[in-house]
């Protein structure tokens, strides 16, 4: 049998726990009774008090470490440098590194657009996928033309050489959903890195720079490119190149 | 992805959370709650393969948090936080006065009361289980909740829970 002392002791360390002994007290004691109801008010407030907010993209953050620790050994120190510098510090850099990293994965943008700077977007994709830009293999010319068309864009009809080897062409996943990388070997600057959003998804211009990589955004018929070069002077000319030869579909 | 890679990200989404809230009200800053978090969950990630219990990862997870936690308090790699300059969280929701108060009592509380608290409220644990995660008794943890909740309603309301059954005793 609980006297008033031993059922409040036990009530304010296990408020939701009544026991048939604790029950059978509350039942005659109206006293204890009121207290056990003014301890359930406070037991909600106190979750009130504890449920603080979590960081944004916490989770991202979490799951992109992770994934870097999985891949340490095969990534070079100055990425794996970058990354524990730059990229964790920046959450939607992580989460545009951690979908790459991810493989597959689609990823949720953030509830605001405001600050996914698509130069960083690209740079962050070029950095984490260093493999890309090693192929030699040319792809054709429909293989780039089918790559563009969902965003109603098409390649001028008289391509020359001027744009290049096509290397690469790949449906991959981005802040936001599907993007589209892209690698060009032009005969003026060599390799070329473009990092198209999901279709239809606007994003913010923006430029970045790392490990030996410049990025920026150009616009071309309304449609955001990533740019991404091995020098600062390159962008210009590869946003000359495209705007010559990429036009609207139809 | 593997099979635990996918149970990594699940656990990694289930508990960050309620981990981040545990980390930050022991640490009683938001910089060092997150490391603690990334911390905790990467040497979770390493270990991952000798968890054979699924339904004690919570605890697992937590106790990880839990050690950290102490581990750097010890090498007095965590910065001492004035409490007067500690940035709470605003609250819009009803009952504002209370839940601010209450805030800030709990971040007053000595830290063997609260570590308990916040064990029981954000984890779940059964009092027997927050026993076994610091180390004492069942009995003992029972007197240290409700020592910490009778800290939050003296701090709250200058109300003792012994004084107010003493009182009543008197009564009869």
């Amino acid at each position: 049998m609980m006297n008033c002392l031993s059922t409040r002791s036990t009530l304010l360390a296990t408020p939701s726990l009544h026991d048939a002994a604790v029950s059978a007290h509350l039942t005659d004691c109206p006293s204890c009774r009121a207290f056990a109801a003014a301890l359930s008010q406070d037991e909600v407030l106190l979750r009130d008090a504890v449920n603080i907010a979590v960081p944004e993209l916490l989770q991202e953050r979490i799951l992109l470490q992770t994934r870097l620790t999985q891949r340490q050994s095969s990534l070079p120190t100055r990425l794996r440098t970058w990354c524990q510098k730059t990229v964790l510090h920046r959450p939607v850099l992580a989460l545009a590194f951690s979908a790459v990293l991810a493989l597959g994965i689609v990823v949720a943008l953030p509830s605001t657009d405001d600050n996914l700077n698509w130069g960083e977007v690209a740079l962050a994709h070029v950095i984490a996928e260093p493999s890309a830009l090693t192929g030699t293999a040319s792809l054709s010319r429909d293989a780039l033309a089918t790559a563009l068309a969902p965003y109603g864009l098409a390649l001028r009809s008289q391509l020359g050489n001027q744009l290049g080897s096509i290397l690469l062409v790949e449906h991959c996943a981005v802040p936001g959903g599907r993007g589209t990388h892209i690698v060009l070997e032009t005969r003026s600057i060599g390799k070329i890195t473009l990092l198209l959003p999901p279709s239809g998804k606007h994003v913010t211009k923006g430029e970045a720079r790392a490990e030996g990589f410049s990025a920026q955004v150009v616009v071309i018929e309304g449609v955001s490119f990533g740019v991404v070069t091995d020098q600062p002077y390159k962008l210009s000319v590869a946003a000359a190149l495209l705007g010559a030869h990429i036009v609207q579909h139809g | 992805m593997t099979a635990n890679s996918r149970e990594f990200e699940l656990a990694v989404r289930s508990f960050s959370g309620d981990l981040y809230r545990f980390a930050f009200w022991l640490a009683r800053d938001a910089h060092a709650a997150e490391d603690l978090v990334q911390e905790c969950f990467q040497r979770a990630w390493v270990n991952w393969e000798s968890l054979n219990d699924q339904v004690a990862l919570k605890k697992w997870l937590f106790t990880i948090l839990r050690r950290e936690f102490l581990r750097r308090l010890e090498r007095k790699q965590l910065e001492t936080v004035d409490i007067e300059d500690m940035q709470l969280p605003s609250c819009d929701t009803l009952g504002m006065d209370d839940v601010v108060g209450l805030r800030q009592a709990l971040a007053r509380a000595p830290a063997h009361l609260r570590e308990a608290l916040l064990l029981q409220v954000l984890g779940g644990f059964s009092t027997e289980e927050l026993a076994a995660m610091a180390d004492t008794t069942p009995g003992a943890m029972m007197t240290r909740l409700s020592r910490a909740r009778q800290w939050l309603r003296q701090c709250l309301r200058g109300e003792d829970s012994t004084d107010a059954v003493i009182k009543t005793m008197r009564k009869i």
